[in-house]
């Protein structure tokens, strides 16, 4: 049985290896998300929710990256 | 007289030189060498004996003049006489004698030990008289 | 943070017993001494029990006895309930402390046959704050804190079985150690998020292929193709897995070869030298013939030196006389009697000048014969005594030459000989052939695995190059429909993620396996006892250690039980600190092991590693010997005496 966490650590490598400030906040939304709602039934709905809204609004600069 | 053209040993003796041929010392020597050498050994110990039953040993076509030399100079050193040179038959009878005598001292020197010791033992010997000699010509 | 107490009730041999771990010097080190059967690693089981729910470490007879208290079964009515219950109380450097316990209800039933049937088992964790709060959790909350501060997964790095460090670093291989470091990474959270996406983006796909069937048929080839390349990881790994046992058994033989000579090459060697030697030996009886063969040719000339010298005076003398050569002419006699006048005086000779004449001349002809013989014996007995002064120095030379061939025999020759023959003494011959064939064996085996390997690897790269055109197809399909415009956006977006998370992941790993490797070494340099033996250790690249020879060489299955088992601690402690976990470490027969010589050294390290980390160790008597007791006794903050109680069912703890 493990519990997931998250680490200041992995907030760095994501910023680095993403190298787009839009998408690292993406991301890191997704993680904190899944750290807070960790066995959330509809999950999916609620990721895609915030895929889209991203490509909504940040779709164009991310795209141009 | 005719010259004889053999040297002669002793019947009994032949099986004493096919012995002498077995060492290591001896093995490959011919009759001649092996006829003088026991001739010399004879000599070293004074030791001349008849031969009563002769078998022919060594033809003298095989000799050379180094091989007569020695012959002759026992013979001249037996008699006390120079013109014993031109007696064949006798300087061989001498030879023949002294080889006679020779070989059975030889066999013992040679059986008496293990035949690394005769080799040894020969060495040894050889330079006890070379000294001697060295030392007589100083 | 660090174990303050433990108490337990009616677990196995422990019907009551509080075991209170103060610290009270500036070693925050406990020994527990028992006899071997008294219950030693049952407390060890206990705490895991505590903790996890199992025991794994139970010996044969425990796991055939209940966990409840013999005694107390004994004692027991029919009916009556009993309960095993065991706690663990733990301190923090925050004043926070927190309460593990577990504990079963057992009902006893006598009435026919003997059954124990358990009624309930309860876990629950409290935790105490700075201000003297508490909170109590249970089910899945507790366990979450027992994963907080001992992780089940790397319970091994803390709670050590003292018998099996030996085989620490075999067992753990390449992959135990990568999953207990992707434990420490924490990535959980990247991997949760990472499988989500993944499902995401598999269901747009589909979404795809709805509207599209030429997009559908790509999604299906795509999702053929990941099949295919999840099927190849799986043999992969297998394959390194067998790589990695092969190398083991590599490891091992060259281990075992490794001080012993290269047997066959040695005897190849060997055999050579022997030819050698016979050639020699050839040499030598050769020239000994040479020498015996002067000596044939010189014994004539000694022996009958007499004679020539004699014979050489004799002619001298002859020739003093004038009697050698004749002082008559032959030929002038020989003249005048043909011509019958006397050649010097002119005279013609009478009859009885002729008839002298004649007498004097065969005389004379018998006389040249004789001296020419003379003359011949007399030089051929000169060249003799010249010849004989070169004996000596034939002689001399041919025995030198021989000395130096039987030197050479005995000592060159002879003497390699005997050096090979005394490495090779002593081995079995035949089984280090055997050894030898094994590992060749292997070694092959190791080829064929790597070539094995490779084979996948490239069919890995055609596969996922293959997806990869797969999905630019799949791509290129999308972009024609503006439907599918945002779906494919978000496909996008997806993998962009899911690139982005694996890199995340491969460079945390990446940097927390150099750090493990950073610290083990500092560790482990800074407790060995003999720094110049070893150069460095490393945690490759495939989580596997390794530890480096100051000659070069990789020795971890050769050095001894002692130094692997410091190589094991300073493992453990590298990981603690990398991890954050600071839980104490708990070590049952530690010094098993290890050699009498080497436990003072190891008694020292304890003690050092003691001075930042709670240590507790169980001991059973003959391993706390004395050159263990000197170095602990006077530090350790306490030591106790396991005991027995009323009988061999109940064990108690005394203070020493």
């Amino acid at each position: 049985m493990s519990y997931p966490v998250i680490t200041e650590n992995i907030i760095k490598e994501i910023r680095t290896k993403s190298n787009n400030k839009e998408l690292a906040d993406l991301l890191i939304d997704l993680l904190y998300f899944e750290l807070e709602n960790p066995d959330l039934w509809a999950w999916k709905e609620k990721y895609r929710t915030k895929l889209k809204k991203f490509l909504e609004e940040k779709g164009d600069l991310y795209e141009n990256k | 007289m005719s010259i004889p053209d053999r040297l002669y040993i002793h019947t009994k003796d032949k099986e004493l030189y096919d012995m002498l041929l077995k060492t290591k010392f001896f093995s490959g020597k011919s009759n001649k060498e092996l006829f003088l050498f026991a001739m010399a050994i004879g000599f070293k110990n004074q030791v001349r004996r008849e031969i009563s039953s002769k078998l022919e040993f060594v033809r003298t076509e095989y000799l050379k003049e180094k091989d007569y030399a020695l012959l002759y100079s026992l013979a001249i050193f037996e008699t006390g006489k120079t013109n014993i040179v031109n007696n064949e038959a006798e300087v061989y009878k001498i030879a023949e004698e002294y080889a006679h005598g020779g070989i059975q001292l030889l066999v013992e020197k040679v059986k008496g030990s293990n035949s690394e010791f005769f080799e040894k033992q020969l060495e040894l010997e050889l330079y006890e008289y070379y000294n001697k000699i060295k030392a007589e010509n100083e | 943070m660090r174990i303050s107490r433990i108490v337990l009730k009616n677990y196995r041999q422990y019907r009551k017993c509080e075991i209170k771990f103060d610290k009270n010097k500036e070693n925050d080190l406990h020994i527990i001494i028992g006899r071997g059967g008294i219950g030693k690693t049952n407390l060890l089981n206990a705490i895991n029990w505590c903790l996890y729910g199992d025991e794994p470490h139970l010996s044969q007879r425990s796991s055939q006895l209940p966990l409840l208290n013999l005694n107390v079964i004994e004692s027991s009515d029919d009916l009556q309930d009993q309960e095993v219950k065991v706690e663990v109380y733990v301190n923090f450097d925050d004043n926070r402390s927190a309460l593990f316990s577990r504990q079963i209800i057992y009902r006893i039933y006598k009435q026919q046959k003997l059954d124990i049937v358990k009624q309930t088992e309860d876990f629950s964790v409290i935790i105490r704050n700075e201000k003297g709060n508490s909170e109590p959790y249970s089910g899945e909350k507790a366990k979450r804190y027992v994963e907080q501060f001992f992780p089940e997964k790397i319970r091994e790095f803390f709670f050590f079985d003292g018998e099996r460090l030996d085989s620490y670093f075999k067992e753990a291989t390449g992959q135990n150690i990568r999953s207990t470091i992707f434990q420490i990474s924490k990535l959980d959270l990247i991997e949760r998020v990472e499988k989500k996406i993944d499902i995401i983006n598999a269901d747009l796909r589909k979404e795809a292929g709805k509207l599209n069937p030429k997009i559908e048929e790509l999604r299906k080839m795509i999702d053929e193709k990941e099949n295919d390349i999840n099927e190849l990881k799986d043999y992969y790994e297998n394959c390194q897995k067998d790589i990695e046992n092969v190398k083991i058994k590599i490891q091992e033989y060259r281990e075992k070869l490794r001080s012993i000579p290269d047997v066959s090459s040695l005897e190849k060697q060997r055999n050579r030298l022997k030819e050698m030697e016979k050639n020699r030996r050839n040499d030598y009886s050769k020239k000994e013939t040479e020498k015996y063969n002067i000596m044939f040719e010189y014994a004539l000339t000694i022996y009958l030196w007499p004679v020539m010298k004699k014979v050489l005076e004799l002619i001298l003398q002859k020739r003093a006389n004038k009697e050698i050569p004749p002082p008559v002419n032959k030929t002038i006699l020989e003249e005048t009697l043909n011509k019958k006048v006397c050649i010097i005086c002119d005279r013609a000779l009478n009859l009885s000048a002729e008839e002298r004449i004649r007498d004097l001349l065969t005389e004379i002809t018998h006389t040249t014969e004789i001296s020419d013989k003379l003359l011949m014996i007399e030089s051929i007995i000169n060249n003799y005594k010249e010849n004989l002064l070169d004996f000596e120095t034939r002689m001399q030379e041919v025995t030198e030459e021989l000395n130096s061939i039987k030197k050479e025999i005995e000592e060159t020759i002879i003497k390699d000989i005997n050096d090979i023959d005394n490495q090779i003494r002593g081995y079995n011959v035949e089984e280090i052939k055997l050894w030898y064939q094994h590992l060749r064996q292997y070694e092959e085996q190791l080829n064929q695995l790597n070539q094995q390997l490779g084979f996948l690897r490239d069919r890995r790269t055609n596969l996922e190059n293959e997806m990869k055109n797969l999905k630019n197809d799949l791509d290129e399909e999308l972009k024609k429909e503006e439907q599918l415009e945002k779906v494919r956006k978000e496909k996008q977006l997806c993998e962009r993620i899911l690139s982005i998370l694996t890199n995340c992941k491969i460079s945390i790993m990446e940097s927390i396996r150099k750090e493990i490797e950073e610290y083990t070494r500092k560790y482990f340099f800074d407790l060995i006892w003999k720094k110049e033996t070893f150069k460095d250790i490393i945690l490759d690249g495939e989580y596997n250690v390794k530890l480096f020879h100051s000659l070069g060489y990789e020795c971890l299955g050769s050095v001894s039980a002692s130094e692997r088992e410091l190589l094991a601690l300073s493992f453990t402690l590298a990981l603690h600190n990398v991890s954050g976990f600071e839980s104490p470490i708990i070590i049952d027969t530690p010094v098993a092991r290890v050699s009498t010589e080497m436990r003072e050294n190891f008694a020292k390290v304890f003690s050092e590693i003691s001075k930042n980390k709670q240590i507790i160790l169980l001991f059973t008597t003959s391993e706390f010997s004395p050159e263990v007791s000197k170095v602990l006794d006077p530090i350790a903050s306490n030591r106790f005496k396991l005991v027995y109680g009323i009988n061999e069912y109940e064990t108690n703890l005394e203070e020493i």
